[in-house]
């Protein structure tokens, strides 16, 4: 721990006595990186964990520029010129970089910090490591973005035929990604007759309607057809109580009867082996 | 890579409307957005571009990347000093049309992007920004 | 100034457009007189127009093959489209476009058995 230090008069560590000492002992025990700059971007103070984050010395960085030692400078750059602008920046996310060439991904949080008169002196930046933050976010990611995918499968049963049962409640999210989904797998599979069953839905509300008749418009424009299965009496009534046309749209009341409906138009027919019944 | 992340487009003709396609799918698609995501932008860029063509003959196109703080997204901007809008409730109403158009231009942007405001001033002119947000 | 061409294919009967990826306003205004003149030059019983490559679907798009599909019908004859990619769909939608009366298929080959399908002179607007 330093106790002798060579301040520029910029820096907050020209406190008189005992108080710079005490003042200096705080920001050097701090695990997160601290940094000071003056107003023309060029660091003015660090403590000891920016020297371990950067791979440098004290001495190297105060009047190097601050936005030198980050992934991206301009970003940096924009960063503290924001905390000039607004008098302070929170969570800001940048990437440092240590001399040997690896990343730390951190959140800043930044104030201005003024003499006696008011007047801005320089900024007071604090840095927050977040690389295992954002290691669990990632995982937490990847595993909803399985869910999603687990939970709305479209699946090719035959040539020509994708089925997708859709099971719980939708919502706007997961039917977009719904939607999204099916149309790629009828391109992917070149299949002309999609069934969605809906057997697994407990409750429609008119917005969960309209995003259905959406997907099935959309299946439509591609140059597929969807027959709706497994349209429940509640379901059925809420349909027709709240309004909505299904008119247009092929719907039967169980999967398998949506399947030989899907037989008939691509004029496929399942004959039984045993041809002597 | 675009160091300042943004430009424009100035419209005089119709052959700029697919050079804006242009700009802003390459824009779109360099900020991380996905394919459909990309198709949205482009499309609803190309319906609002048209509106400065076919209304005022000339315009600007603007486009920045937005950063607040961990959130990264595209802005477009649309700005002519044509006839104006107005009204712009009913110019946001499916199936309305002053031109030959079919009436989705404006509310179906709406509809693909996140964010919309719309100005206008008869015998002034028109500025429509749009902003689309990445997806976390 | 439009510096591609669509080009039409005679298929026997049938006509085959392929729209190419990022069409200009003046080249898919000069499809629909290109069709129409193939149309009458030929006296085709239909068209496909193959949008596989089309990235972008905007209301001026669709409302010129609206009006193409409309003019082919009037001179005889059936209209597919082909091959439209699922972003497209999806963000088609979005904006309010639907497939009305128009006949879609997945790609050129489906397309073409619906077309071949029909009886010949079948008029339907």
């Amino acid at each position: 721990m330093k106790t002798e230090m060579n301040a520029p008069s910029n820096s907050p560590a020209t406190i008189p006595g005992s108080q710079s000492a005490y003042n200096r002992s705080l920001i050097e025990a701090s695990l997160d990186p601290l940094v000071t700059i003056g107003p023309d971007g060029k660091i003015t103070d660090v403590n000891g964990s920016t020297e371990a984050v950067t791979g440098r010395e004290r001495k190297e960085l105060i009047g190097t520029d601050f936005s030198d030692y980050f992934t991206e400078p301009e970003k940096a750059r924009s960063g503290y010129q924001q905390v000039f602008r607004d008098g302070s920046v929170r969570d800001y996310p940048l990437e440092l970089r240590h001399r040997d060439g690896h990343v730390t991904s951190v959140l800043y949080n930044a104030s201005v910090y003024r003499d006696e008169t008011g007047k801005v002196i320089g900024i007071f930046a604090a840095a927050r490591d977040i690389t295992e933050l954002k290691q669990s976010e990632n995982r937490i990611k990847q595993q909803s973005k399985e869910i999603m995918e687990l939970s709305t499968p479209v699946m090719q049963v035959w040539q020509g035929v994708v089925v997708a049962p859709l099971i719980g409640s939708l919502d706007s999210n997961r039917t977009q990604q719904f939607m999204e989904r099916l149309l790629d797998r009828i391109v992917e599979t070149n299949s002309p007759v999609a069934l969605v069953d809906i057997m697994g839905v407990p409750t429609i509300d008119t917005q969960t309607a309209q995003h259905l008749i959406e997907t099935i418009s959309a299946v439509r424009l591609l140059g597929a057809q969807v027959i709706l299965t497994g349209v429940r009496p509640a379901i059925a009534q809420t349909l027709v109580h709240l309004g909505i046309d299904l008119s247009n749209i092929m719907t039967r009341a169980s999967l398998s009867a949506g399947l030989q409906v899907a037989f008939d138009i691509l004029k496929v027919q399942v004959v039984s082996k045993d041809s002597n019944h | 890579m675009n160091e300042l992340h943004q430009g424009e487009i100035r419209i005089t003709s119709e052959n700029e409307i697919v050079m804006a396609r242009k700009v802003v799918r390459d824009a779109a698609t360099a900020l991380g957005f996905g394919i459909t995501d990309v198709t949205r932008i482009v499309t609803a860029a190309s319906e609002l571009t048209r509106n400065i063509y076919h209304y005022a003959m000339s315009g600007v196109v603007y486009w920045r990347e937005l950063n607040h703080g961990t959130d990264t997204g595209l802005e477009l901007t649309f700005e002519d000093h044509g006839p104006g809008i107005p009204d712009i409730e009913k110019a946001m109403e499916v199936g309305f049309s002053t031109g030959k158009g079919m009436g989705l231009g404006l509310p179906g942007s709406k509809r693909l992007m996140d964010e919309m405001t719309i100005e206008s001033k008869v015998g002034i002119g028109t500025t429509v920004v749009v902003r689309k947000w990445l997806r976390k | 100034m439009a510096s591609e061409r669509i080009s039409v294919i005679k298929l026997h009967d049938l006509l085959l457009v392929t729209v190419p990826p990022d069409p200009g306003d003046e080249l898919i205004s000069a499809l629909q007189e290109q069709v129409l003149e193939a149309m009458a030059r030929h006296e085709a019983k239909g068209l496909v127009l193959d949008i596989s490559t089309v990235q972008t679907l905007d209301s001026f798009f669709a409302r010129t093959v609206a009006e193409t599909v409309q003019m082919v019908a009037l001179m005889g004859g059936r209209t597919v489209l082909a091959g439209m990619r699922a972003n497209v769909a999806v963000t088609a939608t979005q904006l309010g476009l639907t497939v009305g009366k128009t006949l879609t298929a997945l790609d050129v080959d489906q397309a073409l058995d619906m077309l071949n399908a029909m009886p010949s002179g079948a008029r339907r607007v």
